[in-house]
């Protein structure tokens, strides 16, 4: 049984399993193969989940009860931040290395409910602070496009999973640009959803202000169907909208489109060409391109690394080896807690954990965290008054194609530059979605590079109409 | 910063530095923190950070677990028990 993994989508899978033209059983065992071909190379997955059997016996039974949904048998993976009951939820960290999840987190309940396989967890920078998986505790994954340069991050295995026909879809989360950087260097659709359009039950926090979970597809539509299923209110998750927000459907015919000129300096030629390129096209087709001024842009990535490390030393100082995780016993109580905690953190979160102690001092709280929260406040005033003339900012979503292994590890602040263009919509709190717009020839490789598109708040759907009417283009 | 500076920081996050993170530190965190030091430089005057567009959100205190229900799970997780007890070295 051959199946063509390379063009498959979701719905083409679903309409081949109900036709009957192969079964989940055969869909599932594709990806296996594939996975069992490839994984070693790349290092997308950190686990399998050993009820792979399980879960199709399940949804096969869905397509005979006549309960079968579009992701019914669709196959998954899971970045290693997201919790699913009994299987391990590392966070690419050691000192998660053999954490089991006690509970199941919100989207993956509602991703089993409609009988999607989950087929395993994959690698990422240890709790998602990253932008090249290149800090995770398990080694770095691999591009498919090109396995001598990243994957881009923090999501780089969801991403690669999916790019490398070993998933049909994959979830990952959003801190900064987790998903639409990955997206982009691997040539998938990746969404950043309205912050509190899906829940953060059972994802590992890193700056719980700013993280969001959010799908890789290969195509526009499939992420609409898994954004779908995942969007929602959930008791458990406080900052969850109310689900009224998304009855307005406000789609158009034709979009404004505001493009921040002088914030695209710096960007590889190449990508810029690829960006005039699609921006003519947009025009061509009929939307508004606006060159606009967006001075609040120039501020997303130093109030970022403020309010994220402050957050993320809060969220990681519940590692000390007491009630999870690994422990490294010391002489006494203290001990213990600073020999597991350094013990089990890399130095990448060592090094957030002490820059977020640091601007939350007593006396350095009052210049970096309040300030920060301040513009914060101020980029949220001038990116909301813009979005009521212009639907969406356009920009690339990277500087750069994806880079070599050790390009950037040397220097923390120019990984931290990688998030230019993403990190201001999970600053806002508005929908991102970064969609492929080609490759670019580097060094004889054709790499892929993506386009973003940042919408109003809680304008999701528009989001995804913008990104499929440029898909089509 | 100096190295001094890094490791009291340390001290306060509670972290030991392997020697060569002393090293590299000092550096990185300085320029770091020269980047964000523009928070500082714009002026935020008339944006009251109390005034946040946020909202407290609140709901019914019902039980969100059946009673016991991910206990075992939870145990299991435990780097250390005694007779179904958490176990702690002593603080006293």
């Amino acid at each position: 049984m051959s199946i063509n993994l390379e063009t498959l989508t979701i719905t083409k899978a679903h309409e081949a399993i109900k036709n009957g033209d192969f079964s989940v059983r055969n869909l599932v065992d594709a990806y296996l193969a594939v996975i069992a071909e490839k994984n070693e190379q790349l290092n997308v997955y950190l686990h399998m989940h050993d009820d792979i059997d399980d879960q199709v016996q399940k949804a096969q039974q869905m397509f005979k009860d006549g309960t079968a949904t579009m992701l019914t048998g669709i196959p998954c993976a899971l970045k290693a931040n997201l919790m699913r009951k009994g299987h391990i939820a590392s966070a690419s960290s050691k000192i998660l290395e053999n954490y089991k999840a006690t509970y199941d987190a919100t989207v993956v309940s509602h991703l089993e409910n409609q009988g999607v396989i989950f087929l395993g967890s994959t690698n990422m920078d240890e709790f998602a602070m990253g932008s090249s998986t290149e800090n995770s505790a398990f080694g770095p994954t691999k591009n498919p496009h090109d396995i001598t340069r990243v994957p881009g991050g923090s999501s780089g295995g969801s991403a690669a999973a999916v790019a490398a026909d070993m998933a049909l879809f994959a979830l990952g989360t959003d801190t900064g640009g987790s998903i639409r950087q990955p997206a982009a260097l691997c040539g998938l659709v990746g969404l950043k959803t309205t912050y509190g359009g899906v829940s953060r039950y059972g994802s590992i926090a890193m700056g719980s202000s700013l993280d969001q979970i959010g799908p890789f597809t290969k195509t526009v539509s499939d992420t609409e169907i898994v954004w779908d299923a995942i969007k929602g209110h959930d008791a458990r998750d406080m900052t969850t909208l109310n689900d009224s927000v998304w009855e307005q459907t406000d789609t158009k015919d034709m979009y404004t489109i505001a493009v921040p000129e002088a914030f695209l300096d710096g960007v590889h030629p190449e990508i810029r060409k690829a960006f005039d390129a699609s921006i003519s096209k947009l025009e061509q087709a009929g939307h508004t391109v606006t060159h606009v001024p967006i001075p609040a842009l120039a501020y997303g990535l130093p109030v970022y690394y403020v309010v994220m490390p402050a957050e993320v030393s809060s969220n990681l100082a519940r590692y000390d080896g007491i009630r999870y995780g690994n422990k490294q016993e010391g002489k006494d109580l203290l001990d213990s807690y600073i020999k597991t905690k350094s013990q089990g953190f890399g130095a990448e979160s060592k090094r957030r954990i002490m820059l977020g102690t640091y601007v939350l001092s007593a006396g350095y709280d009052d210049r970096f965290y309040v300030n920060a929260l301040g513009l914060r406040e101020k980029m949220k005033k001038e990116i909301y008054a813009l979005h009521e003339t212009y639907d969406f900012i356009a920009t690339p979503t990277t500087t750069s194609p994806a880079f070599k292994f050790g390009e950037k590890t040397d220097d923390p602040l120019e990984m931290y530059l990688e998030d230019i263009f993403t990190v201001s919509a999970n600053i806002v709190g508005t929908p991102a979605i970064s969609v492929p717009m080609g490759t670019v020839s580097v060094e004889g490789k054709d790499l892929p590079v993506g386009i973003q598109f940042m919408g109003g708040h809680s304008k999701d759907r528009q989001v995804l109409d913008m990104a499929q009417k440029f898909e089509k283009l | 910063m100096k190295k001094e500076e890094i490791l009291h920081l340390a001290t306060l996050a509670r972290l030991e530095l392997t020697e060569e993170e002393i090293n590299t530190f000092p550096n990185q965190m300085a320029n770091i923190l020269s980047f964000v030091q523009e928070v500082n430089k714009v002026d935020t005057k008339g944006v009251d950070i109390r005034d946040f567009t946020l909202v407290n959100v609140m709901r019914e205190d019902t039980d969100p677990f059946e009673s016991g229900e991910n206990r075992d799970a939870i145990l299991e997780a435990m780097p250390d028990t005694q007779d179904e007890y958490l176990k702690v070295q002593k603080i006293l």
